[in-house]
């Protein structure tokens, strides 16, 4: 066994995420029952049972992903504190891309997250509307969910079981070091894509077109990331050879990081609900919000960096 | 107001034998009438009153409050259903007692997002309604029978519901304390609200407010 | 919002007996942690304040898997490769004393060199050198001069050197408190007289320090120097810090897990606590319900009842482990930790608090507490109303 299982936020996590995992687990069983059983406007006895386990099944999953979002913050520090006990790391990118279940697994996180909270808000909507509409949609997305945790659990375990505190691994300045990224984008054209996307997201979203909004919030999503990696954190840093999306989360760089991503998930959230789920404007009013002000956090050192010294690193 | 419709209740107990407390139950009751459930015990009044109160599910019938049916909705609604439209005032005094009459009003106050101003405002109009607003500092433990049901009273009304149902309410009290709840409960007839009264307590045989009376007997109504 | 809160905290203070026990338990557990994860983190600050001085890489001699002295010939060499801008010879070793099997770490350093001067300035504010060095002179660690004052040597010692002769010793300054934790049985004196006392020869070394100032020419120098000589170790200043990184990741990981079944083991507890539905729970519930709360909304107000319950048994447990381990110098805990040492060890601790392991402490402690609670509560939450009121 890897002795990194013996690092105390490595037990913490597992520790945590196992729990996640029974209660999960039970709540999927129920779930499965329920799919099976229940029929929309029936006044049975059974029905009423039926309604009372929905209530556990609902707060199970609900509490459940509300820790799983603090879960991934806390993944995120325990890379960023392993890099300690790995040499070579210097980030949590070393760690990451030290075997092939990091990267993966970092994006099925943030797969995760984003579809818990657009659960939460389906529930929500389906809670307060009489009839249920959501009910089987929302139970089936939830063994969605739940499938992704299983994966997510399999590739935790793998990501930690395969790494060496022997091994040197790479850092990130190392990682990143192509001006390249996987779209061949130069950095001027990845800034402009940036800035142009974020826009049309403003336009898509105001003038209701909901498909095309949810086709650019998930680019945009992408796009950022490319564009803080490439980009943005070298005005972070200060420094145009450090690339890195991990370093802003550090305690050196004010915890910022924690900050953008956390902007970044919330207005996707509020824009793939607004143009998936509900219509509802005050979704769309939080989403314009949170993109402008992500895209202010991100830009603002660079932007700043443009006035006082009149060009760019 | 209140449309009953073949409604059945069936218990089952835990040895899976089956007992039917009310047998296809049809009535109506126009809004603002007082009307008075008679019958034995054992002959599933209170059934009846927990029905109405969307405390409990019926087997099968509906169960029509101002022209939607009651039985199918989900628990949310139904809370919804109790803390707005519905008072529930029992027999037996069901009050939080560590703490005092003021605070036990808290309750259906609570969940209505409603500010301190305002609670305080709907605490005072309904201790004054029920005539109990002397005691609103006092730990219910330490009331006694009659203030208890006041207190009870205030509670079930504070949300200003329409609709009164009282399980016994005379059954736990002496003479005196009675007269005071017929006061209550014709104060609160002449605000325009609905009233059930389960109970066979002959006080209420020659009472000229009752607009009607339905007599029950072994879950079915005669 | 908050008048619900105001009526949460009403009931939760009417309820202080019902909640009392777990409460308790909770913070027990947690200033159990909470302690430990203070302990370790102050042990490490005050380590690794220590081995930032440490030199860049050492370079040891070993036989038959042991160490050995080395000859002083190598210093020329090492001193030969690029990037090394110093290198510098140490002599250390074990001094035994028999009767009761006291081990003291005797190490010898050059006092005209310019670093040592400072370094040790820094270490004792009022050292005057040139008066160390007029007599056989010796500054101890704390644990040494107790056992010394046991036997009442509190001027001097006399220390019995391997050829049969006596040195005598003059006590010249104690080492402050701040670094007892890994100077506690640490004598320091000159090098020579290190030398007579533990019997190394004129033409050898214990070990050989070397100092390479550019981070990146440290790779090759390594490399450099595993070629010249087959049977050596080198050890980085990186490596040692990462041992002991790992080393306390090890212990604290050790510890974790053991805890980890004991806060199984609460939880069961706990599960078990919140599965008796009392009379007075079934006539609470009955009596929210029956004045419009709702399955959900008398779940959540349990659930964020409990929260209470468990974020004030957090607050409380790390309050109490910190009045333990920074007031008290945690007893019986502290033995865990200091246990390696043979010399009783009487560090104190550094305050050390980080951020993210209270955060860390939380989770572990509070999520598990509330998943564990949600099938309890929500049984409460689904009782049925009629049979109570009646
Ligand atoms: N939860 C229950 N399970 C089984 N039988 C019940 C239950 N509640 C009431 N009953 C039965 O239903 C009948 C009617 O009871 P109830 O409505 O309380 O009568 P009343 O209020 O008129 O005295 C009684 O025979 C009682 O035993
Ligand atoms: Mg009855």
């Amino acid at each position: 066994m890897s002795n990194i299982f013996l690092s105390p936020q490595v037990i913490v996590l597992l520790f945590v995420t196992l729990s996640l995992a029974v209660v999960l687990t039970f709540a999927a069983f129920k779930t499965v029952q329920l799919i099976k059983n229940y029929k929309p406007n029936a006044v049975t006895q059974e029905q009423y049972t039926l309604e009372k386990s929905s209530y556990l099944i609902t707060t199970i999953i609900q509490v459940s992903l509300f820790i799983n979002i603090f879960l991934l913050a806390l993944f995120t520090h325990t890379l960023n504190s392993l890099s300690d006990i790995i040499p070579g790391a210097m980030c949590a990118a070393g760690v990451v891309s030290s075997n092939a279940f990091g990267n993966p697994l970092i994006v099925l996180k943030v797969v995760i997250i984003l579809c818990s909270l657009l659960w939460l808000r389906i529930n929500k909507e389906d809670f307060i509307t009489k009839g249920h509409p959501y009910f089987k949609r929302k139970y089936l997305f939830f063994l969605l969910i739940f499938l992704l945790f299983l994966i997510d659990i399999f590739l935790e375990l793998n990501f930690f079981a395969h790494l060496s505190t022997v091994e040197p691994v790479m850092c990130c300045s190392h990682i990143y070091k192509h001006t390249q990224n996987s779209f061949s984008l130069s950095n001027s054209s990845l800034v402009t894509l940036f800035y142009t996307l974020y826009l049309l997201l403003l336009l898509t979203l105001t003038l209701n077109k909901r498909l095309l909004s949810a086709a650019f919030s998930l680019l945009f999503l992408y796009i950022s990331y490319l564009a803080i990696t490439y980009f943005f954190s070298t005005y972070i840093y200060e420094l145009p050879t450090h690339r890195c999306p991990y370093c802003i989360l550090s305690s050196d760089y004010a915890y910022i990081g924690y900050f953008i991503y956390t902007s970044l998930i919330l207005a996707s959230y509020y824009a793939l609900s607004f143009a998936l789920f509900v219509q509802k404007t005050e979704l769309r009013a939080k989403a314009l919000i949170w993109y402008t002000l992500f895209v202010f956090i991100v830009s603002a050192k660079f932007i700043y960096f443009l006035i006082v010294n009149h060009t760019t690193l | 107001m209140i449309e009953l419709q073949d409604l059945c209740k069936t218990f089952e107990s835990q040895n899976g034998e089956h007992f039917t407390a009310l047998h296809n139950i049809t009535l109506h009751i126009n809004a603002g009438e007082m009307v008075q459930f008679q019958g034995v015990s054992g002959s599933g009044k209170s059934t009846l009153l927990h029905i109405l109160a969307s405390l409990l599910k019926p087997t099968s019938g509906r169960v029509e409050i101002a022209g939607e049916n009651i039985a199918s909705y989900s628990d949310y609604y139904a809370s919804l259903y109790r803390r707005d439209t519905v008072a529930y005032i029992t027999q037996s005094f069901h009050l939080l007692g560590e703490l005092t009459l003021r605070e036990n009003l808290l309750p259906p106050l609570v969940i209505k997002e409603l500010s301190f101003k305002e609670i305080n405002a709907a605490t005072r109009k309904a201790l004054e309604i029920a005539n109990i607003a002397h005691k609103a500092d006092e730990k219910v433990a330490n009331l006694s029978g009659g203030e208890k049901q006041r207190a009870v009273i205030a509670r079930a009304i504070v949300n200003d519901a329409d609709i009164i149902l009282c399980d016994e309410p005379t059954a736990n009290l002496d003479k005196a304390n009675a007269l005071k709840f017929l006061e209550i409960i014709k104060e609160l007839k002449r605000k325009g609200k609905t009233i059930v009264i389960a109970t066979h307590d002959p006080l209420f045989d020659d009472l000229d407010i009752i607009d009607k009376r339905f007599m029950l007997k072994e879950g079915h109504l005669e | 919002m908050l008048p619900k809160l105001h009526f949460l905290l009403l009931l939760l203070l009417k309820h202080k007996k019902k909640h009392l026990g777990i409460f308790l338990l909770s913070a027990l557990l947690i200033a159990l942690l909470a302690s430990t994860l203070f302990i370790s983190a102050s042990l490490k600050k005050d380590i690794f304040s220590t081995l930032d001085a440490q030199a860049d890489i050492t370079l040891q001699k070993y036989q038959a898997g042991r160490l050995m002295n080395l000859p002083s010939s190598w210093l020329d060499e090492a001193l030969a490769i690029e990037g090394v801008t110093k290198a510098q010879g140490r002599i250390y070793g074990e001094h035994y004393y028999e009767p009761k099997e006291e081990h003291f770490l005797i190490v010898g350093i050059d006092f005209y060199d310019e670093q040592v001067q400072k370094n040790l300035q820094r270490l004792l504010q009022n050292i005057d050198i040139e008066a160390f060095l007029k007599r056989k002179n010796m500054i101890i660690g704390t644990g040494v001069k107790k056992f010394f004052n046991e036997y009442a040597y509190n001027d001097y010692y006399i220390f019995r050197p391997p050829n049969r002769s006596k040195e005598k010793v003059y006590i010249y300054d104690t080492l402050p408190q701040t670094t007892a934790l890994i100077g506690s049985d640490v004598i320091l004196m000159d090098i020579e007289e290190a030398r007579k006392i533990l019997g190394i020869p004129r033409d050898e070394f214990s070990d050989i320090i070397l100092e390479v100032p550019n981070k990146n020419e440290r790779l090759t120098v390594y490399e450099k120097l595993l070629v010249s000589h087959f049977n050596t170790r080198i050890i980085t200043k990186e490596d040692i810090q990462k041992h002991y990184e790992n080393l306390f990741n090890y212990k604290g990981g050790v510890f974790m897990v053991l805890y980890s079944i004991a806060l199984a083991t609460f939880l069961l507890i706990l599960y078990q606590r919140y599965s008796l539905i009392t009379t007075a729970d079934a006539k609470e519930v009955a009596i929210l319900k029956s004045v419009g709360w709702s399955i959900k909304g008398i779940i959540s107000f349990k659930l964020e009842e409990n929260f209470i319950v468990a974020f004030f048994a957090y607050i409380f447990g790390v309050i109490g482990a910190l009045i333990y381990v920074y007031v008290f110098g945690a007893p019986l805990l502290r033995n865990i930790f200091l246990g390696y040492n043979n010399l009783q060890n009487d560090a104190s601790f550094t305050p050390a608090i980080h951020l993210s392991d209270l955060v860390l402490l939380f989770l572990l402690f509070v999520v598990p507490f509330m998943l564990a609670i949600i099938i309890p509560l929500w049984r409460v939450a689904i009782t049925e109303p009629n049979e109570v009121l009646k």
